[in-house]
């Protein structure tokens, strides 16, 4: 199958302004979604996975500033003006808690109709609606969409938005936490209806989530970010089964064993990144424990170790220097 | 230890009777832990609370080392008070924001009537014992991390010397790499202390690792109960089987190997839970006689408790 | 390009210097850093603390009395000797208008500090006791909100008679009512947070968890409602002392001050703005405090 790349973003940069001072929540952050793909990004608290998603999307508002070297979706140059035409529609976000995005006092039919007709939509309207919404399973349809947000239980408020999202066939889908909040058995219901969508229209998407176990069994490549840095990348096989990157390695030891072994968890030490006072060099050098003396004055560089395998650790780069 | 028998509480709201919990009956044995797993709304949490007496229970009866805490006032409870503690969820609320962390695990130690000359010293042994700083005991809540708060919260439940910890989901709300520290440290005190914990949690494969048995729950019921292995390998109730084969593994091989067991739907109100078996509505496998059928957990062998007739 | 001490491993000590460690703020050092951001409360305190110092200070300083006559000024208008004037009776506007801020902060902090003990206590009971005590206590606050505050100050007056004592005794059983509701939300709401039921599970008494855990977190909104209270008092005084139920000459309130001016405000205009322009002003800056104090106190309300 030829890969053919849709979103292309280089050199990433955001910074928000605070009260506390500046903080940096992206530090060069590079990648690339290939049509028909999962990409999955993971990551804890503070580590910019939200952030560098929001900054692709022009979603920061006026705290946060940005720079790239560049940034283009299906081959063209996105601006903060031609991303607002391609948001919704081209490219569509589901979030954590759907209920930040539906209007409380507005039926959710109409909410979606309005979706369609601010992207000029030519044709049925009221009918793609009903055809999205019995897609996702909220049936029947035609009486579920006089119905308001709050007549809707977790997951089918997030079955809503999926449907509200492919409303446009999008592209790309950006799913940023989009079962975190809701419980196992639902959770599951929810990544098998985006697994569907996918196979019948081939779109590509951005699944954000802190979940590794979610991560690993959707997720084609991976990117593990660390303190708003790419700290290693590859495709799902290359992470999960040799992972390269002390964090990473560090995450997966964590958790409990999948086949109940009960061994003694082996935690990542220390505690969350102060993004207000990164250190000089490697953003985990304070919690990694084959930190050098150089990890905490200069910023690793990427290594290679296979076409799609990099990351970013001094640990490697020793023997080549 | 701890003898839970039949225990029933509804709150009554304006849209109706919520049966929050209906029925729970445990034991947890000294020096074990009990899991108590389920998703939101099925009453883990309030059972929790009514156990340590924060909810008047409507029905049934708590026996605490041997003494029926079920309708004491709260003088009474005073001393049981200092025996069971707890932890809590969000270690963002959990902590009165204008107290320094010194006095909040000073607290309990002045409402027990500890003598005032020693607070400093086992304030101070605490910290080191949760593995903060000594230094650390003048800061206030928001000047900690998540996982540190939560250290915090552990510390105040230990300050009361208690025999046993309620942990009501310690660790979901923390980051996958704080998660370990805090099950590490939960465990090593459960060695050095002797405390014996109920361990409530939606994250289900935290609970195998840390539980000695687990009880699973569903719409205020305890569906199944067995030894955390017993329950991991071989469940028997239909929501388990479903339940565990949710459970996103973090590994893509045997992700893409493992067969899910969807369930419809999703977990129906509790104001007006179905009749007979209550995950009837949802079960693969229901038959029509489940809605008449009353719940009862049936041993079938191996301590294996499990509340459907047909398996 | 390295060296290779570069590669050594980090020792503990170095891993220990690695960790940085920001100086410890109190919630209300952080309030205090966040309010100094704001111009307007920062404007606000300053003209607080300004015209503080001008009620105190002015008359002692002032060569003239609050009622001091001189004929031979009547009516003058403002001058090198006579700031802001004089009035009808040459008694001296600069003085005056000094000694209302007097009586008129006076009025409006007491007033409020009486409202604030009422409306801590009852709302605080209500709010932590709940249900029938809640109950009743609320459909009494809501009777007094029902009769429109000034009438009902107005017939307080005119039982207890006009003068400074009564004013402070009506003002401040007549304003603690918002007081008492805001309180009793606060205590709702935080009643039911996890660190309420923490203290619950390790057996503190009642009275211990309302006055260690509830009040104290309740402590900020009950200082924002306490600043936009202030205006308020101070504004019923200037009116009723305006209409004749207030203190009356030759004491001044800034409420009398304007009173007497308005007669013969278009010829003398000077001896209405005085009094008039120093209520603005002070209303002014305890409404920019209180907006300020709200935002320092909950930083997600600003966005």
């Amino acid at each position: 199958m030829m890969t053919e790349e849709i979103l292309r973003v280089e050199n990433l940069r955001t910074t928000f302004t605070t009260s506390a001072g500046e903080v940096k929540a992206v530090e060069g952050v590079s990648f690339t979604v290939n049509r028909g793909e999962v990409l999955g990004i993971a990551g804890e608290s503070g580590s910019g996975k939200s952030a560098t998603m929001l900054s692709i999307m022009g979603l920061l508002g006026d705290a946060g500033r940005i720079s790239y070297d560049s940034l283009s979706f299906m081959g063209e140059n996105l601006t903060p003006e031609s991303v607002k035409s391609i948001r919704g529609d081209k490219i569509a976000m589901i979030f954590q808690d759907p209920m930040t995005s539906l209007n409380p006092v507005l039926s959710v039919g109409y909410q979606l109709e309005e979706a369609l007709r601010r992207h000029k939509w030519q044709g049925n309207i009221h009918g793609r609606v009903a055809e999205m919404m019995t897609r996702v399973g909220i049936v029947p349809a035609d009486e579920r969409m006089r119905q308001y947000p709050h007549e809707f239980s977790g997951g089918q408020r997030q079955r809503l938005m999926i449907a509200m999202s492919i409303l446009c066939s999008p592209e790309l889908l950006i799913a940023d936490e989009p079962t975190t909040a809701l419980d196992v058995t639902v959770q599951a219901q929810i990544l098998g209806l985006l697994r569907e969508i996918r196979k019948d229209t081939g779109m590509s998407m951005i699944l954000i989530t802190h979940d590794l176990g979610v991560i690993a069994g959707e997720s084609d490549r991976v990117i593990v970010m660390y303190g708003g840095r790419i700290m290693e990348e590859g495709t799902s096989r290359e992470i999960f089964g040799s992972p390269s990157h002390p964090y990473t390695r560090g995450l997966l030891h964590s958790l409990p064993k999948a086949d109940g072994k009960r061994e003694r968890l082996i935690p990542i030490e220390g505690q969350p990144p102060d993004l207000l006072n990164p250190p000089e060099g490697c953003p985990f050098v304070k919690r990694c424990n084959e930190a050098m003396r150089i990890c905490l004055r200069r910023k690793p560089e990427a290594l290679t170790l296979s076409e799609t395998h990099k990351y970013s650790c001094w640990k490697g780069a020793e023997e080549s220097c | 230890m701890l003898t839970v028998e039949g225990l029933t509480k509804y709150f009554h709201t304006q849209s109706g009777t919520v049966h929050s919990v209906d029925g729970v009956s445990l034991t947890v044995s000294r020096g074990e832990t009990l899991g108590l797993v389920g998703e939101s709304g099925c009453g883990k949490t309030t059972t929790g609370r009514t156990i340590i007496r924060l909810y008047e229970p409507d029905k049934g009866c708590i026996i605490f080392d041997g003494h029926d805490i079920t309708h004491m006032n709260q003088r009474e409870l005073l001393p049981f008070r200092k025996r069971i503690q707890m932890i809590f969820q969000d270690p963002y609320a959990s902590l009165n924001p204008r107290m320094t962390a010194g006095d909040i695990i000073r607290e309990p130690m002045i409402v027990h009537h500890v003598p005032k000359d020693e607070h400093t010293d086992r304030v101070n042994h605490l910290l080191k014992l949760v593995g903060l700083n000594t230094e650390q005991a003048g800061r206030y809540p928001h000047e900690f991390s998540g996982g540190q708060r939560q250290r915090i919260g552990i510390a105040r439940a230990l300050a009361a010397e208690p025999e046993m910890i309620i942990c009501d989901e310690p660790i979901s709300a923390l980051d996958v790499s704080i998660q370990a520290q805090i099950v590490n440290m939960l465990e090593d005190l459960q060695k050095s202390l002797g405390l014996t914990y109920l361990f409530i949690a939606h994250d289900l494969s935290m609970v195998r690792h840390i539980s000695t048995r687990v009880a699973v729950m569903y719409l205020g019921s305890i569906v199944e109960i067995a030894g955390s292995d017993e329950l991991y390998t071989n469940p028997l109730h239909p929501y388990t089987v479903s339940l565990l084969s949710s459970v996103p593994i973090p590994d893509p091989e045997k992700s893409s190997q493992r067969k899910i067991i969807p369930l419809k739907g999703e977990i129906p109100s509790a104001i007006n839970p179905p009749s007979g078996c209550k995950f009837h509505t949802r079960c693969p496998n229901a038959k029509p006689e489940c809605k008449t059928i009353t719940q009862i957990l049936q041993d079938k062998g191996n301590n294996h408790l499990c509340a459907c007739p047909f398996v | 390009m390295y060296n290779a001490e570069d590669f050594l491993s980090l020792s503990n000590e170095e891993r220990l210097t690695a960790e940085t460690l920001r100086p410890s703020k109190t919630y209300w050092a952080d309030v205090w850093s966040r309010l100094k951001e704001d111009r307007l409360a920062v404007f606000g305190l300053a003209v607080i603390v300004a015209v503080i110092l001008f009620a105190v200070f002015a008359p002692i300083l002032s060569r003239y009395e609050y009622d001091e006559m001189d004929f031979n000024f009547s009516n003058d208008p403002p001058t090198m000797t006579h700031w802001f004037g004089c009035d009808m009776f040459g008694r001296d506007l600069f003085v005056r208008v000094a000694y209302g801020a007097r009586i008129s902060l006076a009025v409006g902090f007491i007033a409020s500090f009486i409202s604030l003990f009422i409306g801590v206590v009852y709302g605080g009971v209500s709010g932590y006791k709940g249900g029938r005590i809640d109950e009743v206590l609320m459909r009494v606050v809501d009777v007094i909100y029902s009769v429109p505050a000034m009438i009902y100050v107005i017939l307080l007056m005119v039982v207890v008679g006009p003068g400074l004592k009564s004013i402070f005794i009506t003002l401040g059983i007549s304003y603690w009512a918002p007081m008492a509701r805001m309180v009793r939300a606060e205590v709702m709401r935080i009643k039911s947070e996890e660190f309420v039921i923490a203290a619950r599970v390790t057996g503190a008494s009642p009275s211990r968890i309302l006055f260690r855990h509830i009040i104290p977190n309740a402590m900020g909104a009950v200082l924002v409602t306490l600043t936009f209270s202030v205006p308020g008092a101070i504004f019923t005084e200037a009116f009723l002392s305006f209409v004749g139920l207030g203190v009356s000459a030759p004491m001044a309130s800034w409420g009398v001050l304007c009173s007497e001016s308005v007669p013969a405000m278009a010829i003398y205009p000077w001896q209405l703005f005085f009094p008039a322009g120093a209520i603005s002003v002070t209303i002014l800056a305890f409404n920019f405090l209180g907006d300020g104090l709200r935002d320092a106190l909950d930083p997600k309300l600003r966005k």
